[in-house]
């Protein structure tokens, strides 16, 4: 990726951003004029700013429940992906609580986690993992699902047993598949470690969120959302890169279809 | 379609990139787990207090720290808890109730309230309230100064902005047809954001707190004008409370007597010396209160003056009538429900809710 | 000129599959089939007269109902299906080794063995490349280089140019050909196009409808090597003209 063509790629989406951003300052400052209903930009910048030995602080534990349940979550939805696709018993069996998995509200689960297992990272990690897990595991059954029946014949033709096929057929053509359901994941993910905290935890952004709510300071409010979502963004963009590093194969599928056009 | 003719290099081995992306995501998975495993709020049988043991004693708050709790703060930075054996763990408010948190023996004590006590310990779980913080009712209801209701009968047919408790809307109106009116009114529940919704005015009453939210709104430049429920015949209650369970005060009813009296140590001091115990109070809890110092300063000199003592002067002491009094209200309005979410046939013993055994003698006396 | 002696054959191959609730499906009828070391043999017939399942038990997919199969040399056949199948995630160079590396082959040696390739099947500086980048002749030219270098006695390849343009697929027919002429690969080729079956093939054999058997063979005896003068003998129509005919009297 060229710096011209990033350059194109986000000029439209940052102007845009710009002009909300002035919008909203304008709308803050002279129409609404009230700090604790809507703060505007600058306000929330500064506020910020000065607290930001307490956001920080309070990043860590989040971004530790994330990490932790993350990969919870992925080692049990490559697990049960690959049993589902061996077997299709198996596959009868798990498909539909993976479904009901997603169902489940986090927020109604929160408490009934913290009340089983304390205060300690262990329901976060548990919650983030159930947020994350559907997308993951179903991106990837997906993905080994939709292997063509004809790479399999020709691969028993050469010989291969089980096994090989799935580890040189169905695991690279499932990887871009993964890879979607990975953004979904990691979009839920953050998301899901503030919602465990609020059902109980000592310290992370969701819990300062909460505090900072409950004594009418929104500007912070706003200001550790704007936190969460930079987390969010960056966690988003590694994905990319790290689908560009272990699919390289692809921007040649897309400049293919470019030339076509 | 024929790109480049030329040979180029041998694109990377993507077997050996996967794994390396696997290992370094096991790796940081690995550093996580164990890295950030000891922290502050763990539990360590000794800390740093010359090497002598101490007891771990969770407290489980109900809300962000507020002056209600000045007197837990007071003690745990002057050491109080730590002179009598105990490492203070606090933990802060969540989603998850403390009455929740103490009959599931998540927590060994919690700030609690007495209706929402009574409901939990009659809907069987093991509670109960060993110390009151609060003597006074600290909540009224408020509405804006500049409305025109200026008496609780003129609350009909407004809306009321409140937690969603079921204790809220048959003591408003009991307090409302004690006035004169009908009681009627509509409810929406609104949780924290109830005195935001008064201050935009999208709901006509709420109740404050006197010590905190009333003030707030004074501050800000939106005062209240309030009512006091027991004028109109309401039976007063115990606001703020410390709460355990029964398990817990049964098998380690010594370290909560040692509690209580850094408690009552601290709620002490906090009503002798108002300002100190609010700068005790900010400086345990700066993230949260540092930004609100004059709020804490005067709510601090309220609850000094009218809500830590009783009549007597006693700090934490509950008396049986109080108790007795709410429970009838809240037995006789149905309030009441079993395990299975009926309304009780018969009403609870109040004394099974309460008990001051744990309090020290001082104050027992 | 190919040998005499015979590297695959079928007796009497017989394949049903059983249906629920009705009379089992008769696909094979006692197929014969017969071809000799180093001679390109084309299988052709109408649609729906089983040739996946002849193909599917020559690749050794499936076992077949009755009959016997006998395949010469290591016994085994190397398959090329109709779609190219080149994993858009290897380069070409790693496509091309995939049947050696299945056989167990180190992936060094196994890159030694395809390098001389590339050239011959006029891949020569695309090693590096993935299939993305190549046009439809020149995957299928390294679908097929795939194939040879399995090392085995017989390709089998299936409908192998069907997907391709008219001009593309003239060409590679005739680099096939040509190909073919240096190394003699014995090759059972499956095809819908009469022309190729005639300008490529030593033997042509023609299928019944279902349940399908050898009606008729046909020996080709145009002169090797067939280049592109070779569309325009006489012979050469009289050829796909008698192979026609066959094929519409079998086919009503």
């Amino acid at each position: 990726m060229t710096l011209r063509r990033l350059i194109r790629m986000l000029w439209p989406p940052v102007l845009l951003a710009v002009v909300l951003i002035a919008g909203w300052q304008l709308v803050a400052r002279y129409g609404i004029k009230n700090p604790e209903v809507l703060p505007s930009p600058s306000q929330i910048v500064s506020a910020g700013w000065q607290q930001r030995a307490a956001l920080e602080r309070n990043a860590w534990p989040t971004l530790r429940e994330t990490e932790l349940g993350f990969a919870f979550s992925f080692a049990v939805s490559w697990i049960l992906a690959t049993a589902m696709d061996f077997s299709s018993a198996a596959r009868r069996a798990i498909y539909p609580l993976l479904v009901a998995s997603q169902t489940v509200p986090i927020i109604a689960i929160a408490p009934l986690f913290v009340v089983m297992f304390g205060f300690g990272i262990a329901p976060k990690v548990l919650l983030v993992a159930l947020a994350t897990f559907f997308p993951l595991a179903a991106s990837l059954a997906a993905g080994f699902a939709n292997a063509d029946g004809d790479a399999d014949r020709l691969l028993r033709s050469m010989g291969a047993s089980r096994w090989r096929i799935f580890w040189t057929v169905r695991v690279p053509g499932a990887l871009p598949f993964f890879f979607t359901g990975l953004r979904v994941a990691i979009t839920y993910a953050i998301g899901g470690a503030i919602f465990a905290e609020y059902a109980g935890a000592e310290s992370g952004l969701g819990i300062y969120l909460q505090q900072m709510q409950q004594v009418f300071r929104t500007d912070l409010v706003f200001a550790t959302v704007a936190v969460i979502a930079i987390c969010s963004i960056v966690l988003f963009a590694l994905t990319y890169l790290l689908e560009r590093w272990l699919t390289p194969w692809r921007k040649h599928e897309r400049a293919g279809r470019e030339a076509a056009r | 379609m024929n790109s480049q003719p030329d040979k180029g290099a041998r694109p990377p081995n993507l077997t050996r990139r996967s794994l390396v992306a696997l290992g370094l995501g096991a790796g940081v998975t690995a550093l996580t787990a164990w890295g950030g495993g000891h922290r502050p709020g763990e539990s360590s049988a000794a800390a740093a207090n010359d090497g002598i043991e101490l007891t771990d004693v969770s407290l489980a708050l109900d809300w962000t720290p507020n002056t209600n709790h000045t007197g837990v703060f007071v003690a745990q930075q002057l050491g109080y808890f730590a002179q009598r054996g105990i490492n203070l763990q606090i933990v802060p408010y969540g989603s998850t109730a403390p009455e929740t948190l103490i009959s599931t023996y998540k927590t060994d004590f919690g700030i609690s309230y007495q209706d929402g006590l009574t409901e939990a310990a009659v809907s069987g779980g093991d509670i109960v309230s060993v110390f009151a913080i609060t003597q006074k009712t600290d909540v009224v209801i408020g509405v804006r100064a500049d409305s025109k209701i200026t008496d609780p009968a003129q609350l009909d047919g407004k809306t009321y902005a409140g937690y969603g408790g079921p204790m809220e809307v048959p003591m408003l109106q009991y307090v409302i047809r004690a006035a004169g009116g009908t009681g009627d009114f509509k409810d929406v529940t609104l949780n924290t954001d109830a005195y935001q919704a008064l201050y935009a005015g999208q709901a006509d009453f709420a109740m404050p707190e006197p010590t905190w939210e009333v003030l707030q709104a004074a501050l800000v430049g939106k005062p209240l004008r309030t009512f006091d429920v027991t004028e109109y015949g309401f039976p007063p209650i115990y606001s703020v409370i410390i709460a355990s369970s029964n398990r817990y005060l049964r098998r380690n009813g010594d370290i909560a007597k040692r509690f209580l009296a850094a408690i009552e140590e601290g709620y002490a001091y906090a009503a002798a010396h108002p300002t100190e115990a609010a700068n005790l109070l900010i400086q345990a809890n700066e993230a949260v209160l540092g930004t609100q110092v004059k709020l804490v300063m005067e709510s601090a000199q309220l609850e000094a003056s009218q809500y830590y003592k009783d009549s007597a002067g006693q700090i934490g002491y509950q008396s049986a009538a109080r108790w007795q009094a709410l429970t009838d209200f809240m037995f006789k309005n149905g309030i009441l429900t079993d395990t299975s979410g009926k309304p009780i046939k018969t009403e609870p013993k109040a004394s099974a809710l309460f008990t001051n055994a744990y309090l020290p003698a001082s104050v027992t006396a | 000129m190919s040998g005499d002696e015979i590297l695959l054959e079928t007796k009497g191959l017989t394949h049903q599959y059983a249906r629920a609730g009705q009379e089992p499906l008769h696909v094979l009828d006692g197929l014969d089939l017969r071809v000799r070391t180093g001679e390109i043999a084309a299988v052709i017939g109408p649609s729906g007269s089983g040739k996946s399942t002849l193909l599917n038990i020559l690749a050794g997919l499936d076992r077949p109902s009755g009959g016997e199969v006998r395949v010469g040399g290591s016994g085994a056949v190397a398959y090329m299906p109709q779609k190219d199948l080149l994993f858009p995630w290897r380069t070409i160079e790693d496509n091309a080794i995939l049947g050696l590396e299945v056989a167990g082959v180190k992936k060094k040696t196994a890159r030694e063995q395809v390098a001389p390739l590339f050239e011959e099947f006029g891949l020569g500086g695309f090693e590096y490349a993935y299939p993305a980048q190549l046009s439809g002749g020149m995957r299928q030219r390294a679908a097929l280089l795939r194939t040879v270098a399995m090392n085995r006695p017989v390709l089998l390849l299936d409908e192998p140019f069907g997907a391709l343009d008219s001009l593309t697929r003239t060409q590679l027919q005739l680099w096939l050909a040509e190909t073919w002429q240096r190394h003699g690969w014995t090759i059972v080729l499956v095809t819908h196009d009469i022309r190729e079956a005639v300008f490529l093939a030593d033997s042509v054999h023609v299928l019944s409808p279902r349940p399908a058997r050898v009606t008729r063979r046909f020996e080709i005896d145009l002169p090797r090597p067939r280049t592109a003068d070779t569309l325009t003998l006489p012979e050469f129509a009289r050829l796909e003209r008698e192979l026609l005919d066959t094929l519409l009297e079998v086919s009503s």
